[in-house]
């Protein structure tokens, strides 16, 4: 707008200047007056020289000269006019006849002629085309230094832009190699030259995308190259391949890839590549710390287990100590059965952390569900009494013998009905209807289902998510949490199924699926 | 005449290691395994002193504690808490249950920690049975 104001402030000023160069005076006389006339201002010279030299103090918009003067001719002053490339517009004022001046100084873009004697219409007209042409040059001039602007500024904007996006891809993590439509790989950044070795000089279209990529994955870009009908895939998403580097070696990565379209048109693609030797490192680091954090947190647990156990054998040590002192035989009862009962707990733990350690697969046996159950209920009928407890099996199935590791169900089992008995103890539950059903049943998919359920004190949504990962328990001193880690072992050996279900209050059901034995 | 101490687990364990400790020591446990329990046989013998767990069956520590402490004829009986429940834990559950029921209850004469140590349960009783000087 600024240039705008102050080209119109520079027009209105030397618009109204003309410079006429004239050898005649009469001529100067005349066209003065018809020019005054006319509003402009007129500076005149008598020859061309100082016409010159005027010209370059004045800067007029309108020029009027003769051609043929002394010393210096209109043509040579029109020349020189030209040569200072200012928006000037040249009359020329020619004798009759003058045919060839006419045409050098058309050739050197005169504006117009007039010819001697000068008429007053013909000057007008003539001043007015000069006006014209001077106008449309300066708008075209405008025209041209906004659109240069507007050029300017928005290749600017776009070398930003790309610079950017160069920036983005070549700094990017991921190896990002980008091909034409015909596999010749264009683009390498940073990451993907470092991985491959291949610098962006090897690549300048001499490489193709089967020199980094193995041939199945860039067949499959290749046909995601050609047209589908009604298809939506632009490329392949996530592949585990290895690619190889300048130096042959084979580089394990994780790619996804997509096909690069303009207007319907493939034009390319775009290949982003992790190496997976990196995330491995990582995921192995993540797994090794998860199980120094899990290993800790056992280490704590047994150790609570233990010291609870130690604590309980120097009481009974104590006791017989004191029923040896004194004589006294019910002390050295009381105490002896404290001691026994302690180093059953030791043994129960010691059996349990075997369990829990030893890696093991399934002894498989034909064993018939029933008999199995039979077994367990047998053996936890003495601690059902115990507690009030009532203990049953139900089994409407009959079902015919189902392959399991017999000791490994065993034990699954009666960790499941020995807790269910302690959720279901009078004390615990707060009702003296304690009962615990062992069921035999079928579930479609499966060879057998086993449920535990019992109407006991149920557990807690906070507490279930714990059941089979930690060492949780309930039960205060009693308890250590291996049990349930090995009953999840135990299935999860045998690539059973372990649910539970519960309601705080109603009791709690556990359920394990074995599958049928290939 | 022994002066009697009941004596409130629901371990047979702990049960067995204290009453043998407390008799051999000139004292006369008496036993219980539940808060209901202990509250039945405390009104029944008035014991001279109550060694208790917290974390049990039925009623816990916590409100036998409560029980004791606000029965006009049960609050000067000495309490020895012995429990694997932390004290700052128990003070804290007992500090939610004055401001809920508007009770102001005094802390426990002794807390200890499990696993008990003889020693320091016998001073802790002779403490409390010693004329003061």
């Amino acid at each position: 707008m600024a240039n705008e104001l102050r080209d119109n402030e520079v027009s209105e000023e030397t618009d109204r200047c003309i410079l006429l160069i004239d050898d005649e005076d009469g001529i100067r006389k005349v066209m003065q007056i018809i020019l005054a006339d006319a509003g402009y201002q007129v500076i005149e010279a008598d020859d061309g020289l100082s016409g010159l030299q005027l010209y370059y103090q004045h800067i007029p918009s309108i020029v009027i000269t003769d051609i043929k003067m002394p010393e210096m001719d209109g043509i040579e002053v029109l020349s020189r006019i030209k040569e200072s490339q200012n928006d000037t517009e040249v009359i020329m004022i020619t004798g009759h006849g003058d045919i060839e001046a006419a045409i050098r100084a058309l050739q050197l873009d005169a504006s117009d002629f007039i010819t001697k004697p000068i008429h007053d219409e013909a000057l007008t007209v003539a001043l007015r085309r000069a006006k014209e042409k001077l106008t449309l040059k300066r708008q075209i001039r405008f025209h041209t230094n906004q659109l240069e602007q507007k050029i300017a500024a928005a290749t600017a904007e776009l070398a930003k832009i790309s610079a950017f996006q160069a920036n983005l891809i070549d700094n990017s993590l991921d190896g990002i190699v980008a091909a034409d439509e015909y596999g010749r790989i264009i683009i390498i950044n940073s990451s993907a030259q470092r991985l491959t070795g291949y610098c962006a000089d090897d690549v300048a279209g001499r490489l193709n995308l089967g020199d980094i990529f193995p041939a199945e994955v860039v067949d499959r870009w290749i046909a995601c190259f050609e047209p589908h009908e009604g298809r939506e895939d632009h490329g392949l998403a996530h592949i585990n391949t290895v690619i190889h580097s300048k130096g042959k070696e084979s580089i394990p990565v994780r790619l996804a890839g997509v096909t690069l379209k303009q207007e319907s048109h493939i034009v390319g693609c775009v290949v982003f590549f992790q190496d997976i030797r990196e995330i491995r490192r990582l995921e192995i680091q993540l797994i090794q710390s998860e199980r120094l954090a899990a290993t800790g947190e056992s280490v704590a647990g047994m150790a609570h287990a233990i010291k609870n156990i130690v604590a309980g054998l120097k009481g009974g040590v104590y006791v017989v100590d004191k029923g040896l002192e004194l004589k006294r035989n019910d002390y050295l009862k009381n105490g002896w059965e404290m001691v026994k009962r302690n180093i059953a707990k030791v043994s129960t733990l010691t059996l349990d952390m075997l369990t829990y350690c030893k890696e093991r697969t399934p002894e498989y046996s034909f064993t018939h569900p029933k008999e199995l159950a039979l077994e367990v209920v047998d053996l936890m009928k003495s601690r059902a009494e115990e507690f009030d407890v009532e203990l049953l099996i139900e089994d409407n199935h009959a079902l015919a013998p189902v392959a399991m590791d017999v000791d490994g169900m065993h034990q699954c089992l009666t960790n499941l009905v020995n807790n269910a008995i302690d959720a279901t103890r009078p004390e615990v539950c707060g009702h003296g209807d304690g009962r615990v059903i062992l069921r035999i049943g079928q579930r479609p998919g499966w060879a057998v289902h086993f449920e535990v359920e019992d109407n006991g004190c149920g557990i807690v949504e906070a507490d279930r998510s714990k059941l089979f990962t930690t060492l949780f328990s309930t039960k205060g001193a009693a308890g250590t949490g291996l049990g349930l880690l090995n009953v999840e072992k135990i299935v999860r050996e045998h690539n059973g199924l372990l649910e539970v279900k519960s309601e705080p209050g109603h009791g709690a059901v556990f359920s394990v699926c074995l599958p049928e034995h290939r | 005449m022994k002066k009697r101490i009941l004596v409130v687990d629901d371990e047979l364990d702990v049960r067995t290691f204290v009453s043998t400790l407390l008799e051999t020591n000139g004292y006369r446990p008496i036993t219980a395994e539940n808060g209901v329990e202990a509250l039945k046989k405390i009104r029944e013998n008035k014991p001279d002193a109550v060694v208790m767990d917290i974390m049990m069956p039925q009623e816990s520590g916590v409100l036998l504690y409560r029980d004791l402490k606000t029965d006009e004829h049960l609050k000067n009986i000495p309490v020895i808490v012995v429990s694997a429940v932390a004290q700052k834990t128990f003070n804290h559950s007992q500090k939610m249950l004055d401001t809920y029921q508007g009770t102001v209850l005094p802390p426990p004469d002794v807390y200890i920690e499990k696993p008990v140590e003889s020693d320091e349960l016998l001073q802790t009783l002779k403490g409390f049975f010693e004329p003061k000087p």
